[in-house]
């Protein structure tokens, strides 16, 4: 079986099949990612072509020293946080307030509340632990992957993970603490 | 456990709700990306959060007319050509009304994917990796399209089974190891699939 690698050379040389064939491989797994970090449709669709863009305009770069899913992800992730920086500048990030009131809240209610208190304690993290949380606790990245594309350490990754996890047991408590009885 | 533990794998497993992706859109995203890898094509990294709003209407638009070419044509051709008198007649029959669109849409989309790969596959060179992962996704595709209502009109039905048949043939294929494409090949060729794909298809094998 031709290899991934021999793929990515056609694609280098502009075959538009490889090219056709790389972006199949691995177009759910970045256009997911980029939902679960915008929660937008719009968004997550700029960012994923962006990222397939940018990473074929700059697929002679790639030596093949990480998988190409790594070199790709680290793209796509870096796309969609510098856009979401930009969209949440340009928004002034709507209901910041009501969503911290939410959280804040001790009410035990019903499954749509909870998804609505779980969203906003998600949001409500700071942008490295919700990206390590996102990415590991919900689309089953490793922490080396994760490592790889955000540039840090997987033993960083872990710890923001860590105190992602714990932050949002301190928000859920009411929910978790009922749900464990 | 210790209660943190539990507390963790409750909010992993509620977590999965949070903005939960739709499916993929791949053709309209790889339209945009093509466009833009085109010589001359627009580059888009200046503002990628902002910037593919006004071409993805463009392309909605040109979608749209590239449908109702698709459907004029593909009514013409079928009119006029003997061979084929009794697929226009259950494709009369069987005309989607107007709520039947999206399918005919998202299957007009499947079919010209499935075209995309086609053509790679019987391209010189082994099986690669990437492809069957392709063929397997658009398997998954096909099948939900049988399930559809555009698997009422008789002529699509038969073209979307052979779409699979052939589909299944490529991911079985890799699965027991046999990389050699040749009998898929052959099979392509002899099933002229790609001929009654293409017919079914006239605009987009165009673009």
């Amino acid at each position: 079986m031709v290899t991934e690698r021999e793929t990515i050379e056609r694609a280098k040389g502009g075959d538009s099949c490889a090219q056709r064939a790389l972006y199949e491989a691995h177009v759910d797994r970045v256009y997911r990612l980029a939902y679960r970090l915008a929660g937008d449709d719009d968004l997550a669709r700029d960012f994923t072509q962006d990222a397939f863009i940018r990473a074929f305009q700059r697929l002679g770069d790639f030596r093949g020293d990480s998988a190409f899913s790594t070199w790709l992800h680290a793209i796509a992730v870096s796309v969609a946080l510098n856009g979401l920086r930009k969209v949440k500048r340009l928004r002034s990030r709507e209901a910041p307030i009501e969503h911290a009131d939410a959280v804040g809240s001790n009410r035990r209610v019903s499954d749509p509340d909870l998804r609505d208190r779980l969203a906003a304690a998600i949001e409500s993290l700071p942008e490295g632990y919700r990206t390590v949380f996102v990415m590991h606790d919900i689309e089953g990245f490793t922490h080396d992957e994760i490592g790889a594309a955000l540039e840090i350490q997987s033993g960083t990754s872990k710890a923001q993970l860590f105190r992602a996890r714990a932050r949002l047991r301190e928000l859920l408590s009411d929910f978790a603490g009922a749900w464990i009885a | 456990m210790s209660d943190d533990e539990k507390i963790d794998t409750w909010i992993r497993d509620a977590a999965q709700t949070y903005h939960q992706p739709p499916a993929v859109p791949r053709e309209a995203m790889w339209r945009v990306i093509q466009g833009a890898l085109a010589p001359g094509g627009q580059s888009r990294t200046s503002s990628p959060w902002r910037a593919g709003r006004w071409p993805r209407i463009l392309t909605l638009a040109v979608a749209a007319g590239a449908l109702m070419a698709v459907g004029f044509q593909a009514g013409r051709r079928w009119r006029v050509s003997a061979s084929d008198l009794s697929d226009a007649a259950a494709t009369a029959d069987a005309a989607p009304d107007s709520g039947g669109a999206t399918y005919a849409s998202a299957a007009a989309e499947h079919l010209a994917s499935t075209e995309i790969l086609l053509v790679a596959v019987r391209a010189p060179g082994r099986l690669d990796s990437a492809l069957v992962t392709w063929a397997r996704n658009l398997l998954s595709d096909t099948r939900l399209l049988l399930s559809s209502p555009v698997a009422a009109d008789p002529a699509r039905r038969r073209l979307l089974e052979d779409v699979e048949l052939t589909l299944v043939e490529l991911v079985q294929l890799s699965a027991a190891g046999d990389q050699d494409p040749d009998a898929a090949r052959r099979s392509l060729d002899t099933s002229g699939l790609l001929t009654r794909l293409r017919t079914a298809i006239p605009a987009r094998g165009q673009t």
